[in-house]
C-alpha cells in the first residue's frame, strides 16, 4: 500500500514534469520539469531495488546532464521563447493522434500476461553497489570497457567541433 | 505491486518524448526531449529486471549503460547544438531548410 | 568467464593505435603523416586480426566469448574484414579533407577508427547490450563526422540533422531491446534464439511490439525507407571527403546488426517479420529509385539511390539466415562501390564541399577522362549491368527471396532496377555526351583517391566476371 502511495504521488510528479518539459515556453521551465521527472523517477528505481541505478540517476543525470543542458541553454539564449504557430499544419494533431493510439495500445497490452511462467508479482533483486559491481566487472566487463571508447569519441568530438584553437592552422 | 503500472508509466513518458521531438523547434528541447525517451526506457529495464528476477542483473546493468550512452550523446549533441547556433544565431530546427528534395 | 585475447584482438589492436597517436600528437605535433602512419598500423593490424579469426573460426569453430558478450563466426570476422579496409579507403580518399582541417585532421582519423570499431562491435556481439553499446559508438563518431567542417552551414545543418533523427532511433532501438527482454528474459542473442524456439508464446503481443521497435530503429539506421528522411539531406551536406565512409560504414554495420538480431535472435519469429521486412524492401526500392530520378545533385541522387540499394539487401534478409551470403555479397560490393562514388563527387566538386550539382559533371569526359571512366562504371555497377558485381548482387538476392517464396518481391525490384537504369544512365550521358564549360579546366586527382578508385574499379569488375569464389566463401560467413 505504502509502494502503490509512493508510486502514484511520484508517477503524477512524473508526468507533470515532463508534460511542462513539453510545453514551458521558456527552455530553463523545460529542464527543470526533466529534472524533476528524473528525480521522480530515481524513486521508481529504489522501489524496483535499483538503489545503485538511483544514485547514478540523480547524480549524473539530474546532477551533471541537466546543469550541462542548463550552461547551453543560458549559452544560447532564454530569451528566445518560441513562437507557437506550426508551418506544418498536419503535424501537431498528427503527432496527438499518434500518441493516443500508442498510448491505448500499451493499456491493452498492459492487460495481458507479459512474460510466459513468470511470477506475477515485483520481488526487487538486490541492485546494491556489491551486487552490481560484480556483475559489472565479471559478466558484463567488455561492454563496460567499451564505454571508455564511448567517452573517448564524446571528449574528442567536442573538442573536433566546439574547441577553436589558436595553433594548428585551423581557419 | 505488479509491474503493469510501471510499463504503462514508462510508455506515457516515451510517447511524451516522442510528442516533443515531433512539435518542439529549440534543438536543446528536442535533444531534451530524446532524453526523457532514454529515461522512459530505464524505468523498463528496471523493472523488468526485478519482474524476471534476473540474477545476471541485465535490467540494472543495462540501465547503467544506457545512462553512459545519454551522456555521451548530450555531450555531442550540445557541442552540434551550439556549433549550430554559432554560425547561424539560432538553434531551431524549423530553419534547417537548406537541402531540400 | 572464458577470455579470449582473439576476440577482442581487432578492438585492442585500433584503441591502441587511437591513443598513440592522440598521446603522440598531443606532445609533439608529429602532423599528418603521423596520423597516417598511425592509422595505418591500426587498421592493418586490425584487419590481420579478423583475417586470422575467420581462418580459425569460420564454419563449425564459432564459438562466443566474454561470457557471451562477443561472438568470433565466420559472420563477424567478415564484417570485420569489410569494414576496416573500408575504413583505411576511406581515409584515404577523405586525405585532402584531412589537410585542409590543421591540427584537427587527427581528431577526424580517431573518428574513423572507432567508427570502425563500432561496427565491428556491431556485427560481432553476441547480446543486445553489446551491441547497442558498439552502434552507439558507431552512430556518434558520425554524427561528428557528418559535420566535421565546421564553418559551413549545411554540414553543420546535416550534422544535426542526423544527430537529432539518430538519437531518436537508438532510443526506439532501445526501446525493442527492452521489450524483447520483457518476453525471453535476457539480452544475449543466442539465449533469446533457444528461448523462442523451445517456448510457445501464447501471448506474443509484448515480442511483437518490440520486434517492430528494433525493425525501425534498424531500419533508420541503413536508411531503409520509409525511415530514409535523414539520408539525403545528410549526405548532401556532409563534406565530400567523408560521405563515402558515412554511407558505407551505414550499411556495412546496420545491415550486420540487421541479420544478427533478426536472423539469428529472432530467426524462430521470422513469420512474423519477414512480412515487414518485405514491405520495407518493396517502398525503399519504389521510393529510392522513384526520387532519385528528379535529383539535380549527385550526391543527393546517390543519397536516394542508397535508399533503393537499401531494399535490395532487405530483400535478401527475408529468406532469413539463408539469404545472409547474399546479403553479404551485395552490401560488401555496394560499400565500396557508393565509398569511390562520393570519392569521384568529392575531387570533382571539393573535399570540403557538401554540394556536388550535376552540373559540375557536364563534360567530365573532356576534363577528366579517367574521372569519368570511373564514375561511368560505377554507375553501371549500381545500376546492375552484366559483368559488374552489381549485376551479380542484385541476382544473388532475387535468387534469396525466390528461394523464400516472395515473387512478388522480385518482380518489383527488377522493374525498379530497370527505371533505375534511367538515372545511371543520364550522369554518364551528361559526362560524355555533352561539352563541358569553356572556363572549366583540367582535374587533378589526388593520389588517395586515385589509389581507392583503382582498387574499387579492378574489384568490382573482377567480382562482376568472376564472382565464384566470393560466393563459396562467403557460405561459411554465417552466424554462430
Amino acid at each position: 500500500m505504502v509502494e502503490l502511495t509512493l508510486f502514484v504521488i511520484f508517477g503524477l510528479a512524473a508526468v507533470f514534469g515532463a508534460v511542462s518539459m513539453v510545453w514551458a515556453r521558456n527552455p530553463v521551465y523545460s529542464a527543470l520539469g526533466l529534472m524533476l521527472t528524473m528525480l521522480s523517477i530515481a524513486v521508481f528505481y529504489v522501489s524496483n531495488g535499483g538503489y545503485f541505478v538511483a544514485v547514478v540517476q540523480v547524480i549524473i543525470y539530474a546532477g551533471a546532464v541537466m546543469t550541462l543542458f542548463l550552461f547551453v541553454i543560458m549559452l544560447i539564449g532564454v530569451d528566445k521563447s518560441e513562437e507557437r504557430t506550426e508551418r506544418l499544419p498536419v503535424q501537431r494533431p498528427l503527432a496527438l493522434g499518434l500518441l493516443a493510439l500508442f498510448a491505448a495500445g500499451v493499456l491493452w497490452a498492459g492487460r495481458l500476461v507479459w512474460v510466459t511462467g513468470a511470477p506475477a508479482g515485483v520481488v526487487p533483486v538486490d541492485g546494491s553497489i556489491e551486487a552490481i559491481g560484480t556483475e559489472l566487472f565479471r559478466k558484463w566487463v567488455l561492454p563496460f570497457e567499451v564505454t571508455a571508447l564511448l567517452l573517448i569519441i564524446a571528449a574528442a568530438g567536442a573538442v573536433a567541433l566546439a574547441l577553436f584553437r589558436e595553433d594548428g592552422g585551423d581557419e | 505491486m505488479i509491474i503493469n503500472q510501471f510499463l504503462v508509466l514508462a510508455a506515457l513518458l516515451f510517447s511524451i518524448g516522442i510528442y516533443g521531438v515531433l512539435v518542439r523547434r529549440n534543438a536543446v528541447l528536442v535533444l531534451l526531449s530524446i532524453e526523457l525517451m532514454l529515461t522512459a526506457v530505464n524505468i523498463n529495464l528496471v523493472a523488468f529486471g526485478s519482474y524476471i528476477q534476473d540474477t545476471l542483473r541485465s535490467g540494472q546493468v543495462f540501465a547503467l549503460f544506457v545512462i553512459t550512452v545519454a551522456a555521451a550523446e548530450v555531450g555531442i549533441g550540445l557541442a552540434i547544438v551550439v556549433l549550430v547556433f554559432r554560425n547561424r544565431a539560432s538553434a531551431n530546427v524549423d530553419e534547417l531548410d537548406l537541402m531540400r528534395w | 568467464m572464458n577470455m579470449n585475447l582473439l576476440a577482442v584482438a581487432p578492438e585492442v589492436i585500433v584503441v591502441v593505435a587511437v591513443v598513440a597517436l592522440l598521446m603522440i600528437d598531443v606532445q609533439w605535433r608529429p602532423g599528418p603523416v603521423w596520423w597516417a602512419i598511425a592509422a595505418a598500423m591500426g587498421i592493418a593490424g586490425a584487419t590481420a586480426a579478423v583475417a586470422l579469426q575467420w581462418v580459425d573460426y569460420r564454419g563449425a569453430d564459432a564459438a562466443s566469448f566474454f561470457s557471451d558478450m562477443i561472438a568470433i563466426d565466420g559472420f563477424g570476422a567478415f564484417a570485420g574484414m569489410v569494414i576496416f579496409p573500408l575504413a583505411g579507403l576511406g581515409l584515404m580518399a577523405a586525405w585532402p579533407l584531412i589537410r585542409s582541417q590543421g591540427g584537427r585532421g587527427a581528431e577526424f582519423v580517431v573518428l574513423v577508427l572507432i567508427a570502425a570499431t563500432g561496427a565491428h562491435l556491431m556485427a560481432a556481439a553476441a547480446n543486445l547490450i553489446m551491441l547497442f553499446v558498439g552502434l552507439e559508438v558507431f552512430s556518434i563518431s558520425l554524427y561528428v563526422l557528418a559535420g566535421f567542417t565546421r564553418e559551413r552551414v549545411d554540414a553543420d545543418e546535416a550534422a544535426l540533422k542526423y544527430f537529432l533523427l539518430g538519437a531518436v532511433a537508438s532510443a526506439i532501438f532501445l526501446y525493442g531491446i527492452a521489450l524483447v527482454y520483457a518476453s525471453t528474459g535476457t539480452t544475449s542473442i543466442g539465449g533469446i534464439a533457444t528461448y523462442l524456439r523451445s517456448t510457445i508464446l501464447l501471448r506474443p503481443g509484448v515480442l511483437m511490439a518490440g520486434m517492430a521497435m528494433l525493425l525501425v530503429g534498424l531500419a533508420f539506421k541503413v536508411s531503409a525507407a520509409p525511415f530514409h528522411m535523414w539520408a539525403p539531406d545528410v549526405y548532401q551536406g556532409a563534406p565530400g571527403g567523408v560521405t563515402g565512409f558515412l554511407a558505407a560504414g551505414a550499411k556495412v554495420a546496420g545491415f550486420a546488426a540487421m541479420a544478427r538480431v533478426l536472423a539469428v535472435a529472432l530467426g524462430g519469429r521470422i513469420d512474423d517479420w519477414a512480412p515487414a521486412v518485405a514491405v520495407l524492401a518493396a517502398v525503399s526500392i519504389v521510393l529510392g529509385t522513384l526520387l532519385a530520378l528528379v535529383q539535380s545533385d549527385l550526391k543527393r541522387m546517390l543519397a536516394y539511390s542508397s535508399v533503393a540499394h537499401a531494399g535490395f539487401i532487405l530483400t535478401a534478409l527475408v529468406a532469413g539466415a539463408n539469404g545472409i551470403p547474399d546479403m553479404w555479397f551485395y552490401v560488401a560490393t555496394y560499400a565500396v562501390q557508393v565509398l569511390a562514388a562520393f570519392t569521384v563527387a568529392s575531387v570533382v566538386s571539393g573535399a570540403t564541399q557538401g554540394r556536388a550539382p550535376l552540373s559540375d559533371y557536364t563534360g567530365l569526359a573532356s576534363r577528366s577522362p579517367w574521372l569519368a571512366g570511373m564514375l561511368g562504371l560505377l554507375m553501371l555497377a549500381m545500376a546492375g549491368i552484366p559483368l559488374t558485381a552489381g549485376f551479380v548482387g542484385k541476382a544473388a538476392v532475387f535468387r534469396s527471396a525466390i528461394d523464400a517464396d516472395y515473387l512478388w518481391l522480385v518482380i518489383v525490384g527488377v522493374v525498379s532496377a530497370v527505371a533505375g537504369l534511367f538515372f545511371y544512365l543520364r550522369v554518364i550521358v551528361l559526362m560524355y555526351m555533352q561539352a563541358a564549360d569553356e572556363e572549366s579546366g583540367h582535374i587533378p586527382v589526388p593520389g588517395g583517391a586515385r589509389v581507392v578508385l583503382v582498387a574499387v574499379g579492378v574489384l568490382t569488375v573482377l567480382i562482376g566476371v568472376v564472382p565464384w569464389p566470393l560466393l563459396t566463401w562467403l557460405r561459411d560467413a554465417l552466424p554462430l
